[in-house]
C-alpha cells in the first residue's frame, strides 16, 4: 500500500464557525492503481486531496493519519514536507488556464520544480523538461512560451508534464478535465492513463464525473457530505452498489440504452456542512432511510469482499 | 529579412504609440522628464554661469546677458533653474527608492503572511498614510535638519505606505491564485514563491505608483525647501528659490518667481502625464472604464 488514509478529518474555520470538510475518512491508495474519487460539489473530495499535500489554508485543522510510504504526512512539520511536494507526490489542478505562472516562460516553471528537489546542471534539468513535454505530446521548442501562448488544453499537458517531471510515487489530479472541452477531455484522461502505466505510478483521480471513473479509475471512492460512503473496485461499484447514494447516482446518469422520457435525479440538496445532520448525511434524501439513520452516524461497514459501505442497511444491529 | 529591421521596427513601435492619446501623453511626459534629466546631468555645460556666484547686477530683468534675470544677490536665475533640476532629481530619485525599499517588501511579507503580522503592519501603515504628507515631512525634516539625505529621508517616510497598501493588497488576492497554490504543490519555497510568482505580477502596478510618486517627492521637496527645512541656501533649490523670489514680489522682480516655479510645474506635469499614460499602458483596463 502506497498512501493509507486513517480517519482524516479536515475542518475550516469560517467567520460562522467550523466546518467540517472531511469527516473520519480511511482509505488505501495503492502502487500503480488509481483510485477514484467521486461526489458532487463540497462534498470534500478536492479538500482531501489538498489535505494530503498540505497545501490548505493555515487556519484549517487536520487530524488523523496519512501514511505514505510508513511516514505520516499529516504530522510531519512543513518543511520536510516541502520535499514530498512535486517529488514524491505531485498534483494536476482543475483550471490550466490560469496554475501556470502568467509572467514565468515554461522553461522556468520546470527549473523551478526540478531545482528544487535535485541538484542538477541546467542542461540535464533541460534535457529532463524537453523529455516531459515529448511525453505529453508538446514539442520542445515550446520551453521558451509563456503560458498565454498555449491553448487550455496544451497547458493542461504542460502541467501534467511538470508534475511528472520528478517521477513522482503518486499523483493527485484534482477534476483534471473538468474545465476542458470533451474531447480534450479525453485526450487528456488518455494521456494519464498512459503515463500513469509508463511511469507505474499511482494517482487519486477527484472528479465528479461518473464518466471519468468509469473510464479511468481502478478502485471508487464515493464522498457524500465530507463522508466516505463507500469504496470499492470499479467493476464490483458498477455492477452492484451498495450505498443508497450510489445507487441513486448511478441510476441519474442519463443511459441511451432505456428510453426514458425523463432524467433521473435525486431529490433534495446536499447537507450544509456548517450544521450537519445529525445522523447519516444522506438520511434526508434517502428513500430507504431507518429510524437510527437520523439519529446516528454509521460506522463504516466492511463486506466480506473487502469493500467498505457507511450504511446502517449493512450493519448487523447497532454499531458494530 | 525586412521586417526585422530596427527601422520598421521602430517606425510600428512610434505608430502604436501614437495610435490613442494615452500614448501620446506618455510620450510628451517622457519628453519633458528627458528634458530635465539632461538639464540635471550636464548642468556644468549647459548652465552659463555658476548658480551660487555673483553674476551681474542684483535684480537685472530678463536680456541677452541674463534669460531669466538674476536674483537679489545677483545670481544667474537660469544657471539656478538647470543645476536646480539635479536637486530636484537627486532627492525625489533618492526618497522613491527609498520609500520603495520599505514600502515593496514590508507589502510583499504582509500580504502573503496575513493574520495578526497583517493586521499591526497595516494599522501602523494607515497611521503614517493619514497625516496630512507635507506635515509629517515637516516634522521629521526638523528633526533630521536640512540636507539632500534627511530630507528625501522625510519624503521616503511619507511615501512608504502608498507602496505598502498597493502590494499589500494585491499579493492577498493573488496568494489564492491557482498558480500559486500550484508552486508550492510542487514543493516551491516561500522565497521563490514571492519573488519568481507573486513580486513580478503586482510590478506594473508599482512602476505606475513609482512614476507618480516622483512627481509628488519634487512637490513636497519645493514645499520643504519653501519653508526653509529642505536644501540649505545658496545651493540652488527651485523651493528655496520660489520663497526667496516672493519676498520681491511687491517690488515687481517677477521673474525670480515665475521661473522657478514654471520649472516645478512642467516637471510634475511631466511625470503625471509620463504615468498616467504608463498606467493605460500597463493596465489597459483602466482605459476601457472610462469611455
Amino acid at each position: 500500500m502506497l498512501l493509507e488514509l486513517k480517519n482524516l478529518m479536515v475542518s475550516y474555520k469560517t467567520r460562522e464557525g467550523r466546518v467540517l470538510a472531511v469527516d473520519k475518512v480511511s482509505l488505501p491508495v495503492e502502487e500503480k492503481k488509481t483510485l477514484g474519487l467521486v461526489g458532487e460539489s463540497g462534498c470534500g473530495k478536492s479538500t482531501l486531496g489538498g489535505a494530503i499535500l498540505g497545501i490548505l489554508p493555515r487556519e484549517t485543522k487536520i487530524t488523523g493519519k496519512a501514511i505514505f510510504n510508513g511516514t505520516d504526512l499529516i504530522s510531519m512539520p512543513s518543511k520536510e514536507l516541502r520535499f514530498i511536494r512535486g517529488k514524491d507526490i505531485s498534483m494536476i489542478f482543475q483550471d490550466p488556464m490560469t496554475s501556470l505562472n502568467p509572467v514565468m516562460k515554461l522553461r522556468d516553471h520546470f527549473l523551478e520544480t526540478i531545482f528544487t528537489h535535485t541538484k542538477t546542471s541546467k542542461e540535464d534539468a533541460i534535457a529532463m523538461a524537453e523529455q516531459a513535454l515529448k511525453e505529453v505530446g508538446i514539442s520542445s521548442n515550446r520551453l521558451n512560451d509563456y503560458p498565454f501562448q498555449l491553448s487550455g488544453g496544451m497547458r493542461q499537458r504542460v502541467m501534467i508534464a511538470l508534475s511528472l517531471v520528478l517521477n513522482p510515487k503518486l499523483v493527485i489530479a484534482d477534476e483534471p478535465t473538468t474545465s476542458l472541452d470533451v474531447i480534450v477531455q479525453a485526450q487528456i484522461l488518455q494521456l494519464l492513463k498512459g503515463l500513469q502505466e509508463k511511469f507505474k505510478m499511482a494517482m487519486i483521480l477527484i472528479t465528479h464525473d461518473l464518466g471519468v471513473v468509469a473510464e479511468a479509475a481502478d478502485d471508487i471512492g464515493v464522498m457524500y457530505g465530507g463522508h466516505l460512503v463507500e469504496y470499492a473496485p470499479k467493476f464490483k461499484l458498477y455492477k452492484d452498489p451498495l450505498h443508497p447514494y450510489t445507487k441513486d447516482l448511478l441510476a441519474s446518469v442519463p443511459n441511451t440504452n432505456i428510453d426514458d422520457k425523463e432524467l433521473r435525479f435525486i431529490t433534495g440538496y446536499p447537507p450544509n456542512l456548517m450544521n450537519p445532520p445529525q445522523g447519516c448525511r444522506y438520511a434526508e434524501r434517502c428513500s430507504k432511510a431507518k429510524e437510527i439513520c437520523k439519529q446516528k452516524i454509521p460506522p463504516d461497514f466492511y463486506t466480506d469482499d473487502g469493500r467498505l459501505v457507511k450504511c446502517w442497511l449493512y450493519g448487523e444491529g447497532e454499531g458494530k | 529579412m525586412q521586417e526585422w529591421s530596427l527601422s520598421y521596427r521602430l517606425g510600428k513601435g512610434l505608430r502604436r504609440l501614437f495610435r490613442d492619446k494615452s500614448g501620446v501623453m506618455a510620450f510628451v511626459g517622457f519628453a519633458i522628464l528627458l528634458t530635465y534629466l539632461i538639464m540635471a546631468i550636464f548642468a556644468p555645460y549647459l548652465a552659463p554661469y555658476d548658480p551660487v556666484r555673483r553674476s551681474g547686477k542684483a535684480f537685472s530683468a530678463p536680456s541677452k546677458e541674463h534669460w531669466f534675470g538674476t536674483t537679489n544677490l545677483g545670481y544667474d536665475v537660469l544657471s539656478r533653474i538647470i543645476y536646480g533640476a539635479k536637486i530636484a532629481l537627486k532627492i525625489a530619485f533618492l526618497a522613491v527608492a527609498v520609500a520603495a525599499a520599505i514600502g515593496i517588501p514590508l507589502g510583499l511579507i504582509s500580504g502573503y503572511v496575513g493574520g495578526a503580522f497583517d493586521r499591526i503592519l497595516s494599522m501602523f501603515m494607515d497611521a503614517i498614510y493619514s497625516f496630512p504628507g507635507l506635515i509629517l515631512a515637516i516634522a521629521i525634516a526638523a528633526v533630521l535638519g536640512p540636507g539632500v539625505i534627511n530630507v528625501a529621508l522625510s519624503i521616503a517616510v511619507i511615501y512608504a505606505p502608498t507602496y505598502f497598501r498597493v502590494i499589500r493588497n494585491q499579493v492577498a488576492s493573488l496568494k489564492d491564485q491557482l498558480f500559486v497554490e500550484a508552486a508550492r504543490a510542487m514543493g516551491a519555497r516561500n522565497f521563490s514563491i514571492l519573488g519568481r510568482y507573486i513580486l513580478p505580477n503586482v510590478l506594473p502596478s508599482v512602476i505606475v505608483v513609482l512614476s507618480m510618486n516622483l512627481a509628488d517627492a519634487i512637490m513636497t521637496e519645493a514645499g520643504l525647501s519653501f519653508l526653509g527645512l529642505g536644501i540649505s541656501p545658496p545651493t540652488p533649490d527651485w523651493g528655496y528659490d520660489l520663497s526667496n523670489g516672493q519676498r520681491f514680489l511687491l517690488l515687481n522682480y517677477w521673474w525670480m518667481i515665475l521661473f522657478p516655479g514654471l520649472a516645478i510645474i512642467t516637471i510634475v506635469l511631466g511625470f503625471s502625464l509620463f504615468s498616467e499614460g504608463l498606467n493605460e499602458f500597463l493596465n489597459p483596463n483602466v482605459g476601457e472604464t472610462r469611455r
